[in-house]
């Protein structure tokens, strides 16, 4: 996977620094922090037992979500039927939806009263995982060649033996992935939810970091060794069509999984429009005047860190791009966000600069948001600078230009599609953002959303919600739109 | 040489599994081959020549001038690529003007230079067109004007044919030595095929294990091979031991010794090609008399391949193989096959010694 090219081992470098600097710092300080209080945590049993909750619960939403999630890879990998793009790029919305839905959804859902609430908490977290497991695995799946089971079928081995020995094998790398993915997603949302409440947060923070930096590193390093397999793979296999009785059960799975998973997003949409007076035009004027007079400048405080963090992030991620299609190491290292959570960086990062009195908190704000937002738009440009072959900037550079003016040339407009997706991707994942700003101490939106929680105004929480997810689902349909007019 | 352009002296580079030892030069206005199996090294032989690579010792010299430090783009040289690398988002006309805006010509200029440039490699017409919108060959056409509008002292080729087929890459064979012979540029083509490094080439270096094996006219490598990796990759040959003269030596009884002796040493190796040998593939007719030669009579046919214009014969001789070409198939399983003396190559210890 290495390649013969300097300017991919020179130009990446600015960006990991600086990025390990972002990243590293607050980390460091939480660590030096939680440290203090980690005795504490040994003789806390409470705390002990919150942890072993958190363990326990997000194992079992992990294999929920695997168990439902892989025959729906299997669907969206093997079967042909129509719309199944539109499936697809729900999938990848839902795999995005911002975690504090989670919490809008169990206050929203009408859960029966059998059994505790973090049961209820659990479910809700295991279906909206589906999708992930249902998308990473099956994008894996469907780039592999069918040859090997058809051969395997010809010699007359069972289905179900084929899927074991021949299928299984190749996939688990993308399935181990997903699945490690589920887990750290749940981990550290539990944690958050459990902890940043509690006198011993910054302890259970730096642990819920530290496993999950374990945890993802191995686990990006798997799937992108996988991935690259893939890659050299010619083209997409041709997908079967399937019988009538097949396409029935797909749908049943298709329009089960989506609706399950979904469920909660309907109601909190269905929640933010039949209120008992009904909630019209008027109403949503209402909220923005609600939401903007408060005092905290909620819509504004949510654009400031969005510009600053995609604009520091774009600079980071486009450097660090370059440095992971070579290494997967820097792959591993810039994805290691999405497993630690922003907890851990927002509160270093806001520790850090409490040393600093000056500085306004606005900045630690857009820093950790910085930090959290660089791994989705990696995840997004990755893939494309490894598509643009070295001998495009070898032949550039042959014709007399040099390295700079290759990229500049070359690779900046070959990427445009991509890095400008990357920003609305970015943008989503930065305005869904709920831990970094709340630690921060910032009234962004998602913050907003949870203050009318706990206040108990769900309908005003639900509008806002509706319009978030709204701007969301804009954003990354707009980032896949213009990607699909790459040339890579 | 006062007309050499390109100078590789004493080039050395190691790699895990390959060390490339070099030396050798290209006059101006040649077009020089590199020819050689999988992993010889043939492509890195270019990657260095264009900056791509820099060697662990040695001199690379371009037009008098040392650049075996200089970056690519400072080297005038121009490659094509075997996946001819063209700008995806670029079209035709815009490819080449990449080239041309480097050498910063006149806007006004610009427009009569593509056009010459794309009839040049007869692609007039398609400047509007995308890159997609072409064939192969198309590209490969496309590849080679970018890379001339360049203006380069050096135009490297890498496998350029690679992605065409037999027919195709006939015709595009033929087409490059055009180019190259109105271009006048000085062109170094990489390839593993021997067909078109004999066909196209001023002079063919011959690459076994990152070292130079042979350098030589398309006729001195192939007649005159002065090592039998040479020989076996530019063609088919039959490679026999001494033993074989013993056995099947024709000439008559009093000068049999003196051949022998004179000749052939106890370890050495014989080498023929299967086109120069006589075959008589019809039972019962006398086999045409010359002096001396070796003959297989009634070699037991193995395998007869069909090539199109002719058969490839597989024979076996007591305990040896030839190769022979018949312009018909066989009619029996058996065939008689003869060589002239003075066709045959003695070969020692891998090394031509005689010819």
């Amino acid at each position: 996977m290495k390649r013969n090219d300097t300017f991919i081992r020179t130009y990446p470098l600015a960006g990991v620094i600086l990025f390990l600097v972002l990243a590293l710092a607050p980390l460091g300080f939480s660590v030096a922090a939680g440290a203090q209080d980690a005795v504490k945590l040994v003789s806390d049993r409470t705390a002990l037992m919150a942890l072993a909750d958190c363990l326990c619960l997000s194992a079992a939403c992990t294999l929920a979500a695997l168990l439902l999630g892989l025959p729906g890879a299997r669907i969206m990998a093997r079967t042909a039927f129509p719309c199944k793009g539109i499936l697809r790029w729900l999938y990848c919305v839902m795999t995005l939806v911002p975690v504090f839905y989670i919490r809008l959804c169990c206050k929203v859902v009408p859960f029966p009263s059998i059994g505790k609430p973090w049961m209820w908490e659990g479910a809700v977290l295991a279906l909206l995982s589906v999708p992930s497991v249902v998308f990473i695995t099956g994008e894996f799946w469907r780039r592999l060649d069918p040859g090997m089971e058809q051969c395997a079928s010809s010699l007359k081995t069972p289905g179900g033996r084929i899927y074991r020995t021949i299928t299984m094998p190749r996939i688990r790398a993308a399935a181990t992935a997903s699945a490690l993915y589920v887990f750290a997603r749940c981990f550290t949302y539990m944690m958050a939810a459990k902890t940043t409440v509690d006198a011993l947060s910054s302890s259970l923070n730096v642990i819920c970091a530290i496993i999950g930096l374990l945890v993802l590193i191995p686990l990006f390093i798997t799937a992108d060794k996988a991935m690259c397999r893939k890659d050299r793979s010619k083209g997409l296999p041709q997908q079967k069509p399937c019988c009538a009785a097949g396409h029935i059960f797909v749908f049943i799975y298709v329009i089960v999984s989506l609706c399950v998973a979904a469920a909660p997003l309907v109601l909190i949409l269905l929640k933010s429009i039949r209120t008992p007076e009904g909630f019209s035009f008027t109403a949503y004027i209402g909220l923005f005047k609600t939401v903007y007079t408060s005092g905290s400048r909620t819509f504004i405080c949510s654009l400031i860190l969005l510009a600053g963090s995609l604009i520091i992030s774009l600079l980071i991620a486009l450097r660090i791009s370059y440095g992971a299609s070579d290494s997967r190491f820097v792959l591993a290292l810039a994805l290691a966000p999405l497993a630690m959570g922003p907890y851990a960086f927002a509160s270093g990062m806001r520790g850090l600069f409490a040393f600093i009195p000056s500085v306004p908190l606005i900045v630690p704000g857009i820093l950790s948001h910085t930090v959290m937002t660089v791994p989705f738009m990696v995840l997004v440009l990755t893939p494309a600078v490894r598509r643009v072959p070295d001998t495009l900037r070898n032949v550039s550079r042959s014709l007399g230009y040099s390295e700079s003016r290759s990229f500049m040339r070359m690779d900046r407009k070959l990427l445009g599609p991509h890095i400008a997706a990357a920003c609305f991707v970015g943008a989503a994942a930065s305005l869904g953002d709920f831990g970094a700003s709340f630690i921060s101490g910032l009234a962004s939106v998602p913050v907003q959303i949870d203050s009318f929680i706990s206040t108990g105004d769900l309908q005003h929480a639900c509008a806002l919600g509706f319009i978030l997810t709204l701007i969301c689902l804009l954003s990354i349909s707009i980032g896949r739109a213009i990607m699909r007019k790459s040339h890579v | 040489m006062s007309d050499t352009i390109l100078q590789c002296r004493n080039i050395k580079k190691t790699y895990p599994r390959l060390s490339l030892d070099l030396d050798f030069s290209v006059s101006q206005g040649e077009l020089v081959s590199i020819i050689g199996p999988s992993d010889s090294g043939k492509s890195t032989v270019l990657k260095l020549i264009a900056g791509f690579v820099n060697p662990d010792s040695g001199i690379v010299a371009i037009d008098g001038q040392v650049v075996t430090h200089l970056p690519t783009e400072k080297r005038n040289t121009a490659v094509v690529f075997h996946d001819y690398a063209l700008f995806p988002h670029m079209n035709v006309e815009q490819n080449v003007a990449y080239s041309l805006k480097q050498r910063k010509i006149a806007k006004d200029d610009m427009i009569p230079e593509i056009r010459r440039l794309l009839e040049l490699v007869n692609l007039s017409g398609f400047e509007k067109r995308g890159i997609e919108d072409l064939a192969a060959d198309e590209k490969l056409r496309l590849a080679l004007a970018r890379a001339l509008a360049s203006d380069p002292c050096i135009l490297l080729l890498d496998e350029p044919l690679m992605l065409l087929d037999s027919k195709k890459r006939f015709e595009l064979r033929n087409e490059i030595r055009q180019i190259h012979l109105k271009s006048g540029v000085t062109t170094v083509y990489v390839t593993n095929d021997k067909e078109e490094a004999l066909s196209i080439s001023d002079r063919i270096i011959v690459m076994k294990n990152g070292k130079i094996d042979q350098i030589g006219t398309p006729e001195d490598i192939y007649r005159r091979p002065g090592t039998e990796f040479t020989a076996t990759f530019t063609g088919e040959c039959n490679i026999l031991p001494y033993d074989v003269i013993l056995k099947t030596l024709r000439v008559p009884e009093t000068e049999r010794s003196k051949v022998i002796y004179q000749c052939f040493g106890p370890d050495h190796k014989l080498l023929f090609r299967p086109e120069d040998m006589v075959v008589n593939d019809m039972p019962g007719l006398p086999f045409p008399e010359f002096f001396p030669h070796l003959r297989f009579e009634n070699a037991k046919i193995i395998r007869c391949e069909y090539l199109g214009k002719e058969y490839l014969v597989t024979a076996q001789y007591d305990e040896f193989i030839i190769k022979v070409y018949t312009v018909y198939r066989p009619a029996s399983d058996c065939i008689t096959a003869g060589i002239r003396m003075n066709k045959i190559l003695e070969f020692n210890d891998g090394r031509l010694i005689r010819h």
